[in-house]
């Protein structure tokens, strides 16, 4: 099997460019190849991209809920299960996520970081790593997903600090359930940034003791609408983990 | 007065079961690593090399002491063994076995046999391996006693890291376009950036510190890397590079003081305690947590003598009088 790549220098060079001048690269020319024998499958993302361009375009802009941060959370499972069966090989090189950003996604992380884009900062969304659009929308589905059910990756319409600082770059993002427990909670009780803040941390302690892997939904669920009663009653839980004052 | 937070263990005892894992080490490639370690090896090894969990040293009998001691059914208590892909966030469990046959245990676990675990098949980002001792359900609440299912007794953890892995300070030659991109002027030599990156991220990107130098000032480099002077620009740049890691994290402890009363090992593979762990030790042992920890508070305090603390590790003084060679 192989997989399609782009060096990180050709990457910026490029993006640059296409910010520049709105140039279209010639990737047959601009790709390398990873591996050897077939090619991976991306049929199924480019009919998933296709899909989520045509809805796109013909959504109402002024709509909070047909925002490009919405479309992220919407189409996460979309590209997650397009992609979720290619050899880990590919999902782990950063090279392959730049080529999925320039050639499958750009129209989109254009519009999506447009302001990020304006100011120069083009690289950080489209180099392969944490915030490049399509791996941080894959990472997103992959934390929420149940079997085929995406469901929650789009739940929560203006809420891109909740994933990136609650979710994928904290412990949560590796224990599903926990993830999802989350997220629902989220949905239902829409906690403003100072709340969920000191909310997520008591959830982050308690990864000091407890494999949340080991967890399933309901677990998470008890523990989580206990966590939230017990924030908005001042009290402390028995067994989580103390802090002491010396 | 000072005051510091510190999050603890909320039961006493069951340090049996730290002990035991504490004996515990990893075989990886051809390399033993210890508890707590890290280990890089190439390309070749990480894809295609065999991989263990040595237990052979463990001491099986303490498992039924440690659990007496916390008034605890061995049947309720896992080992249980994870391999996480830090880079592509998800946790595979490798093994689980209760404790109620403890000496029935295998000497080993074997990491690449008969699967290999698909972090191990993930070279970029690297794999974490955790061992824990850990409740396998819930029992009923009693005060200072472990009750919740997951509740570890003991753990343990080794990091795999492959060539491509990693979040070394990769120079990146700078031209002048990139000096306009970047606003600076066209004499600079060298400018440090960490863009939105955050040092506080427990997994970041492998490019996350941006360190660009003058190109004319690489190729000098590259064929003096041995010299005095070589050897002195070289752990020049490796400073510059922490500064702005230093300055970074300050920034978002100024944004968000609560991050500050926090472990700094809640924030394990992070470059903030990666440089604790260059300051401190990666000893996974009370001592080893509060250095970190007390490093951990000079970095949120006085960030500048933080930095002393890592130019000091750097061997950097002895580089800078070596480079003056015989001038007197």
């Amino acid at each position: 099997m192989r997989y399609p790549i782009l060096t990180r220098s050709t990457t910026e060079s490029l993006a640059r460019e296409m910010v520049a001048t709105g140039f279209a690269p010639n990737w047959e020319l601009e790709r390398t190849w990873v591996g050897s024998g077939q090619e991976v499958d991306l049929g199924p993302l480019g009919a998933a991209m296709a899909d989520m361009r045509e809805t796109f375009e013909s959504r109402d802009p002024k709509a909070v809920n047909d925002s490009p941060e919405a479309f992220e959370g919407r189409f996460a499972g979309d590209v997650h299960r397009a992609l979720r069966d290619l050899p880990i090989e590919a999902l782990d090189d950063p090279g392959f996520w730049r080529f999925l950003s320039l050639v499958d996604f750009w129209w989109f992380v254009a519009i999506r970081e447009a302001p990020a884009i304006g100011r120069g900062n083009v690289m950080t969304y489209v180099n392969g790593g944490k915030e490049c659009v399509p791996f941080r929308m894959f990472l997103r589905a992959q934390a929420i997903r149940r079997d085929d059910d995406y469901s929650l990756a789009g739940a929560l319409p203006k809420a891109a600090d909740f994933w990136r600082s609650h979710v994928l770059r904290v412990k949560t993002g590796t224990a599903p359930p926990l993830a999802r427990s989350f997220a629902r909670l989220q949905k239902e009780k829409l906690m403003v940034s100072d709340d969920v803040r000191p909310f997520a941390r008591r959830i982050n302690r308690l990864w000091s003791n407890i494999v949340f892997q080991e967890w399933e939904d309901d677990d998470c669920d008890k523990l989580l609408a206990g966590l939230y009663a017990e924030m908005h009653s001042g009290q402390d839980s028995h067994d989580e983990p103390r802090s002491l004052e010396s | 007065m000072s005051t510091e937070t510190r999050t603890v263990r909320p039961y006493v005892g069951g340090q049996e079961f730290q002990q035991m894992l504490d004996s515990c080490t990893l075989r990886c490639a051809d390399e033993i690593v210890e508890g707590g370690g890290e280990v890089s090896v190439n390309l070749d090894e990480y894809l295609n090399y065999p991989f263990a969990l040595l237990m052979d040293e463990l001491d099986w009998s303490l498992a039924e002491s440690g659990a007496a001691a916390l008034d605890l059914d061995p049947a309720d208590i896992d080992l249980l063994v994870l391999v996480a892909a830090p880079r592509l966030r998800f946790v595979d469990t490798i093994f689980r076995r209760d404790l109620a046959d403890a000496a029935g245990m295998p000497d080993h676990v074997p990491l690449s046999f008969p699967e290999r675990p698909r972090a191990l098949r993930a070279p970029h980002g690297g794999a974490d391996l955790r061992v824990y001792f850990c409740l396998n359900r819930d029992l009923d609440p009693r005060p200072l006693s472990p009750w919740r299912k997951g509740t570890w007794l003991g753990q343990q953890e080794y990091r795999v890291r492959s060539d491509l892995s990693g979040s070394g300070f990769v120079p990146i030659r700078m031209t002048d376009d990139d000096r306009d991109h970047l606003g600076i002027p066209q004499d600079t030599a060298r400018f440090v950036t960490l863009d939105d990156g955050d040092p506080f991220d427990v997994d970041p990107a492998t490019d996350i510190v941006k360190l660009y130098v003058d190109g004319d000032l690489l190729d000098r480099l590259a064929v003096a890397t041995g010299t005095p002077v070589g050897k002195h620009i070289q752990r020049q740049l490796f400073l510059d590079a922490t500064t702005a890691i230093v300055f970074a994290a300050h920034r978002r402890l100024t944004d968000d003081p609560g991050l500050g009363a926090q472990h700094v090992d809640d924030f394990r593979g992070s470059l903030v305690h990666k440089l604790t762990e260059l300051i401190a030790s990666k000893g996974l042992d009370s001592a080893g947590r509060d250095h970190r920890q007390i490093e951990f508070h000079r970095l949120r305090d006085e960030p500048t003598a933080f930095l002393a603390q890592i130019e000091a590790k750097t061997g950097m003084r002895k580089d800078m009088l070596d480079s003056f060679g015989d001038i007197t």
